[in-house]
């Protein structure tokens, strides 16, 4: 028995030992560094055909340009992201540059997690390239912790064969007061939204007449408990009564991915929905003249805990290139070039083409390092007035309140 | 006992023993259904929504997500890091573990009461925060050769904190076990002349390999579909990327292809059954004294 | 002069008993020093403090943590409500299938490994997996198993149920899959436990005409009954950890109502930062899993030989 005990240590030993001496050659790029060539990570959350073109085209582009900087894109998964990055700020082993959702960059500033880039000398004249929204996105406190990577918003996704079959629309209706007309008598829900989220509901929020905050997103009563903002929730619960417009969390109802196929006539939704012959992108329709949409997207951005930051900047600078910004306009990632807007590539493409129409109305959730808490105080409130019937004005103003605190 | 007698007890035992078969197939069926479910909708194709009407039993043989999954490029290498990751693992941790368990429970020493209490009380504490000061640690730990740069995105490190985590358990579990063996039959071995480690190799391992390899499997099957700590440290090495890690990459950034989430779980899934299939014949047979009893 | 003696004697037995004892203590304790119960020190020292993750800035700010944790909102208090009807809901549940099945299984003639295989599964499928089925078991409309059956093969109800959506379907989604999850493993363990009850004392029992139900009562249940403690132990820190359910079925949803204690500390931490919160969350899980525990011991009446604990 001894024996066996004495071979199993010697064997569990040695592997060990393999293990170890195997794994020295991989470790830590980061140590071979000479004066010349360095290595940096990039983090992101691509799928598998955005990955492709980045490893096939872009990195293939900055390595022509760069050849003494490697960059060692690494990818993540999209569900535990927010949760890497924290990680990574305490233990100091993040990434030099990483792609980020524009939601998360106010907070991880305020962590002190990245850098200010807006201390470079060139990022005067870089950001006139940019469209002004996605470029607001990387703005906290006076300074601009990131660049804009790519951007999107919702606009409306169409079951065509339902809107002619069920509601008897042939085109696409070109404002809501069209649609509630024609769905109002079916019986059945036409329009569809899947939870009750700043991302999920803000755009009917704002469809309808609401409003989050002033301008300078430092004030939340006054504007979401404001007449406007009261009316704009009365409205959203009469389409819910009236059986039009439903809220999968609350009613239980089908998810708009499944629902669209045979049920819903519309619901709203990013340009990675999987469009087809029947259903189709199209801007989303005006209810009294106006119209409304949430802005998406994801920044660049160049971590505190960096040792290299001048290159790292210096990738995050290249990834918004036209160049680069086209090649992964292939894959559906939205550009944040002005020099874009109007570019053939993106207006030939029809359902690229309404997206960028649709941004010029789409408006940004409130950009606060608390925007985590803002987002629950919102989605609360809704569950309250929507599920439990709380009365609007009340549960409104309650949660103007929390949110001007949030925005101290 | 008359013949007949002896019959009618074996026909009301036939009776019973069909009973409890059709009882517990019917409790099987329906403790099934979640597994019936995924193997049905890992042959189906549809796109980022899920199949209606729902289905349990699939309507056709088409191995397309199977064929996405093991042509990843980097399955192989998630398949081999998880059985190297996981089987070093348990070895290790299940001998630690059996020595700590033995000096827990056979070895009187001052303050063993506390230390254990301490080892209980680490169980009782949530282990997500931990991550942060066992990250840090593993980066200060530079004085093993050939690991310079700290144990981040090693095996090494990964092994080691795999172990830390499970050996409070493991005792805790062990130490029950090993108390159910009489202090009679170590005796013989100290009247022999045997020391306690004479006593841990030849009479309390070999009579305790039951609950070690039913500890094990426990064990095992944890490591297994680790994800977190895994994520952590070593997600940003792909060498040492795991088959949870991959797995959790089939979550699109906005979507979800559910057949290939549901293949590749099943594929996760094989080994461990098969693992479980062979072991379980010795797990826990016999009971764990029993034969020592009757010596 | 002679208790100096003796307490001197008393030191060297402890020393020699430390040293027995070390070869098979230390390499277990040196790696639980390092990488667990240093870790669990930072934590409380971190539910006493404002913690900067970036600059690891670490501010001494007393109890305000757990103040802020107990008194701010109601989250805390659902949760907590939430991990106490989980583990009374699920734990007698999971014990009393664990030794049906168990029972049942041991008096089999043939065939033990199927149902031993076929019951242990669902305990080693991964927490993840095991989720993403029951949401879709429990999805929303025609699409999810359960109303599909319910509505549109039985005809039971009438309406589809939104059963992720409502504090009390969305609570019960969770405890069915944590009965379904751990009973397979309870089963597993008093298969151990009825199997090292001496055949003899059945068959014994089975000449003197004892029914299946009576061997059960009088032999199999006494003799079970430390394990059944342990089995009911570890449930009860399992219903303290329940966590990815809630993340991947319901997320807290509706406001909270079905929240449990991790899944608030992983969401202070890693959401809002508030990583001094999230640690005053474990430190209150951990001591009232030790209050039960202690407290349960006190009610079983177990002595410590029998425990094992």
């Amino acid at each position: 028995m001894k024996r066996v005990f004495l071979v199993i240590t010697v064997l569990a030993l040695s592997v060990f030992g393999f293990v170890a001496c195997n794994e020295s050659t991989t470790v830590d790029s980061n140590a071979t560094t000479t004066e010349e060539q360095i290595t940096i990570t990039f983090w992101h959350t691509y799928g598998d055909s955005e990955e492709a073109v980045l490893l096939d085209t872009v990195l293939p582009l900055w390595n022509a340009a760069h050849p003494n900087i490697t960059v060692n894109a690494v990818r993540q998964d999209g569900s535990q992201y927010h949760e890497m990055i924290v990680t990574s700020f305490a233990t100091g082993n993040g990434p030099d540059v990483a792609r980020l959702d524009i939601s998360n960059i106010a907070s991880y500033a305020e962590q002190g997690g990245l850098v200010a880039l807006d201390t470079y000398d060139d990022f005067a004249t870089l950001a006139e390239n940019y469209i002004d929204g996605p470029l607001s996105t990387s703005l906290y406190k006076g300074s601009y912790y990131a660049l804009p990577l790519d951007t999107n918003c919702k606009a409306a996704v169409i079951n065509m064969n339902l809107l002619e079959s069920e509601l008897g629309l042939t085109e696409v209706p070109a404002t809501m007061e069209e649609f509630i007309n024609a769905a109002a008598s079916r019986g059945t829900y036409s329009l569809s939204v899947s939870g009750v989220g700043d991302w999920d509901l803000y755009p009917y929020f704002w469809l309808f007449g609401g409003s989050l905050t002033n301008d300078s997103f430092t004030q939340a009563t006054g504007y979401l408990d404001s007449q406007d903002s009261i009316d704009a929730i009365n409205e959203m619960l009469t389409l819910h009564s009236q059986n039009i417009f439903t809220i999968r969390d609350i009613d239980g109802t089908a998810d708009a991915w499944a629902g669209i196929q045979d049920t819903f006539v519309m619901f709203f939704e990013g340009p990675w929905y999987s469009f087809s012959e029947d259903i189709v992108a199209a801007p989303i329709p005006t209810y009294e003249g106006r119209s409304a949409s949430v802005v998406g997207g994801e920044d660049v951005a160049v971590f505190a805990t960096s040792q290299y930051q001048d290159a790292a900047y210096e990738f995050a600078k290249f990834l918004t290139s036209e160049e680069v910004q086209l090649a992964m306009l292939q894959v559906g990632q939205l550009p944040i070039l002005k020099s874009l807007v109007d570019n053939e590539t993106v207006l030939s493409n029809p359902t690229w083409a309404v997206y960028m129409e649709q941004l010029e109305s789409a408006q940004a959730r409130i950009p606060s390092p608390n925007n985590d808490e803002i987002k629950t105080i919102w989605s609360n409130a809704m569950t309250d007035i929507f599920l439990n019937g709380a009365d609007v004005a009340t549960t409104l103003s309650n949660a103007a309140t929390a949110i001007d605190a949030e925005l101290e | 006992m008359s013949i007949n007698k002896y019959q009618k007890f074996k026909t009301r035992d036939r009776i019973t023993q069909g009973f409890i078969w059709l009882f517990l197939l019917i409790a099987l069926f329906i403790f099934s259904l979640p597994f019936l479910i995924m193997i049905a909708s890992s042959f189906e194709e549809f796109s980022y929504v899920l199949p209606y009407p729902p289905k349990i039993f699939p309507t056709s043989l088409d191995f397309s997500a199977y064929q996405y999954i093991i042509t990843q490029h980097n399955f192989l290498t998630a398949l081999k890091n998880s059985v190297i990751n996981t089987s070093i693992t348990v070895v290790i941790a299940v001998f630690i573990s059996s020595l700590s368990a033995y000096g827990f429970s056979r070895i009187e020493f001052p303050g063993r009461e506390a230390l254990f209490a301490v080892y209980l009380f680490t169980l009782m504490m949530p282990g997500f925060l931990n991550i942060i000061p066992q990250f840090i640690v593993l980066k200060n730990i530079t004085f093993i050769p050939g690991l310079p740069n700290g144990l981040i995105g090693s095996r090494f490190g990964l092994i080691l904190i795999y172990v830390a985590t499970s050996i409070c358990g493991n005792t805790f579990f062990l130490r029950g076990f090993f108390k159910t063996v009489p202090k009679a039959l170590s005796e013989s071995v100290v009247v022999d002349g045997g020391g306690h480690f004479s006593i841990f190799f030849r009479i309390i391992l070999p009579l305790s390999t039951p609950a070690i390899g039913t500890m094990g499997i426990f064990a095992l099957q944890g490591f297994w579909e680790e994800y977190f700590t895994a994520k952590v440290l070593v997600g940003a090495n792909e060498n040492m990327i795991t088959l949870p890690l991959l797995l959790q990459r089939l979550n699109g950034e906005h979507a979800t292809r559910w057949e290939w989430v549901f293949a590749a779980s099943i594929l996760a899934l094989i080994p461990v059954i098969i693992l479980f299939i062979i072991s379980q014949k010795k797990l826990v047979i016999g009971g764990l004294t029993q034969g020592a009893v009757k010596e | 002069m002679n208790s100096m003696s003796l307490r001197k004697k008393r030191f060297h037995k402890g020393l020699r008993g430390w040293l027995s004892a070390l070869p098979f203590i230390l390499p277990g304790l040196i790696l639980v020093t390092v990488f667990i119960i240093y870790p669990m020190l930072f934590t409380i020292r971190i539910s006493l403090s404002d913690y900067r993750i970036v600059t690891g800035d670490i501010t001494y700010i007393g109890l305000t943590n757990f103040k802020n944790v107990l008194f701010e909102t109601k989250e805390f208090w659902y949760a907590y409500r939430n991990n106490f009807l989980y583990a009374i809901v699920t734990v007698p549940l999971i014990i009393f299938g664990g030794l049906l099945f168990s029972y049942l299984v041991n008096n089999l003639k043939h065939g033990q490994s199927i149902f031993k295989v076929g019951f242990y599964l669902p305990v080693i499928t991964s927490w993840v997996i095991v989720s993403l089925v029951f949401k879709y078991m429990f999805g929303n409309s025609n699409t999810g198993m359960l109303n599909y059956l319910l509505v549109d093969v039985f005809h039971i109800l009438d309406d589809y149920v939104p059963w992720l959506y409502r504090e009390w379907t969305g609570n019960g989604a969770i405890w069915v899959m944590g009965i379904w999850k751990n009973m397979g493993w309870a089963m597993l363990i008093f298969l151990a436990a009825l199997q090292s009850i001496p055949k003899d004392l059945y068959e014994s029992a089975s000449i003197d005409g004892a029914g299946i139900w009576a061997k059960f009562r009088y032999i199999t249940i006494s003799a079970v009954k430390p394990t059944i403690y342990f089995v009911m132990v570890n449930m009860i820190i399992g219903s303290f950890n329940v966590f990815i359910q809630v993340m991947l079925l319901t997320s807290g949803n509706p406001n909270g109502t079905t929240s449990v204690l991790q899944y608030l500390l992983y969401n202070r931490a890693f959401s809002k930062f508030e990583f001094g919160e999230a640690s005053a969350i474990g430190l209150i899980s951990a001591v009232t899993i030790i209050l039960l525990t202690v407290l349960l011991n006190k009610i079983f009446l177990l002595d410590e030989k029998e425990s094992g604990v």
